[in-house]
């Protein structure tokens, strides 16, 4: 049998392309994976480094709610924050467990892997410092994350993992509505809460809204796309996160650096992306910098990206705890 | 204003964990309605410690003041009142079986 195969616009490719292309087929045309033997190798790829950081990234969390849920002003705040944590553990576990049966071992990856293997975003490379930050980390950070799992669960072509989002997502939901409503109360409160949520604001819109990623004109690949692992593109999901976040941000009177831009009939951010943190002081410096400065600026990672994991694996209970 | 009009305003009330009213879990109880348009609304929390027990006070007391002549909302909340997966709808029930939520 002949190794090449002719397309129907006569170019020849190799069977391998060619069980790479039907399968590209299959899952547009709205077929459903339930095993992993209907799975090509690039598949499979895609798929795993997809849920690898989606469960790094739950994980991350743990450690950096850690200092909220230890400050936190009153009990129901402080059950509300540790509920949180749990639900993302629990996020974490279904990931992790999920990644077992594509040969993964959960103990090994999450304490024995080295904290810089580890896949996160620099959005969750950050100490959150207190229930304020915590609360609006939740109302923009979480309704990120929120986005991204939506989109999973609604397009994800490998049907276990979408199904397994729908519970995520319930508890995600609680997630940013509690950060709602107490980013709302707060900016109420008084003169100076109202500042601190400001500031928080300030801190975390910038990582929130590069959470989606560089702009869709850079991304050479769309594996992620082509395999439909999920449906919306990077810009299409900003788009919707932006959607929800500045009008209820304009609402309250919270300054944030987007707005609906008329002409063009959509959220605009009023910088040029990217822009950098400067950590010592913690603020953004919207001075437009080159893409490779943003990227040496992720790769380095914020301050912590290798501290929180390294946190959970020395943690007294991290040693028996699975 | 009668007992009917705050059932209705609730309706849109949810859970703060899943989008289903307040009712259809099984967590509305006894709304008491006085002369001078006051109106208590008891209202169960299943679980001791729930993280979502003040949005549902301040879900509730949104929703009734906003029904005219009311004066005063009393929302009396509790993990006291008895409840049990028999009071939720089974529709409902069967929304958190397929979406893997248990109780």
């Amino acid at each position: 049998m002949s190794a090449m195969q002719n397309m129907d616009n006569g170019e020849q490719i190799s069977d391998e392309e060619a069980r790479e292309k039907a399968l590209q087929v299959r899952v547009k045309a709205g077929h459903t994976i339930e095993d992993l033997e209907e799975m090509t190798p690039r598949y499979r790829d895609v798929l795993v480094a997809t849920m690898q950081i989606a469960a790094d990234l739950e994980l991350s969390t743990i450690t950096m709610y850690h200092t909220p849920a230890v400050m936190a002003p009153t009990l129901e705040a402080k059950i509300a924050i540790i509920a949180a944590m749990q639900d993302e553990f629990g996020h974490a576990q279904v990931m992790y467990r999920m990644l077992e049966d594509f040969g993964a071992d959960t103990h090994s990856m999450i304490f024995e892997r080295a904290p810089e293997k580890f896949k996160t975003f620099y959005l969750t490379q950050h100490e959150v410092k207190d229930y304020i930050q915590c609360v609006v980390y939740m109302l923009m950070g979480d309704r990120a994350g929120y986005t991204t799992t939506c989109d999973l669960e609604e397009s994800c072509s490998f049907g276990p993992y979408s199904r397994s989002l729908r519970k995520v997502n319930f508890e995600e939901q609680f997630h940013v509505a509690h950060g709602e409503k107490w980013t709302k109360y707060y900016w109420n409160l008084n003169e100076e809460t109202r500042k601190r949520v400001q500031d928080a604001v300030d801190f975390v819109f910038p990582m929130s809204a590069m959470w989606f990623g560089v702009p869709d004109y850079m991304k050479s690949r769309t594996d992620q796309i082509a395999y439909r692992i999920r449906g919306q593109s990077n810009d299409e999901l900003r788009q919707r996160w932006l959607a929800q976040v500045v009008p209820y941000c304009e609402s309250l009177g919270i300054k944030v650096p987007a707005k609906y831009d008329d002409e063009l009939g959509r959220f605009v951010l009023t910088y040029q992306m990217p822009i950098l943190l400067d950590e010592e002081t913690g603020k953004w410096d919207y001075t437009p910098v080159s893409w490779e400065k943003k990227f040496e600026q992720w790769k380095k990672g914020g301050p912590m990206k290798n501290a929180g994991f390294q946190r959970v694996q020395t943690e007294i209970w991290g040693a028996d705890l699975w | 204003m009668t007992e009917q009009e705050v059932r209705r305003a609730l309706a849109a009330v949810n859970d703060p964990h899943m989008p289903v009213s307040l009712e259809r879990m099984g967590m509305l109880r006894d709304i008491e309605i006085s002369a001078d348009g006051a109106v208590r609304v008891s209202v169960c929390i299943p679980c001791s410690g729930c993280p979502g027990a003040n949005m549902i006070r301040d879900g509730v007391r949104e929703a009734v003041s906003a029904l005219p002549s009311v004066t005063n909302v009393i929302v009396e909340e509790g993990w006291h009142m008895s409840w049990s997966r028999d009071m939720v709808d089974s529709d409902v029930r069967d929304l958190m079986h397929k979406n893997g939520v248990q109780i």
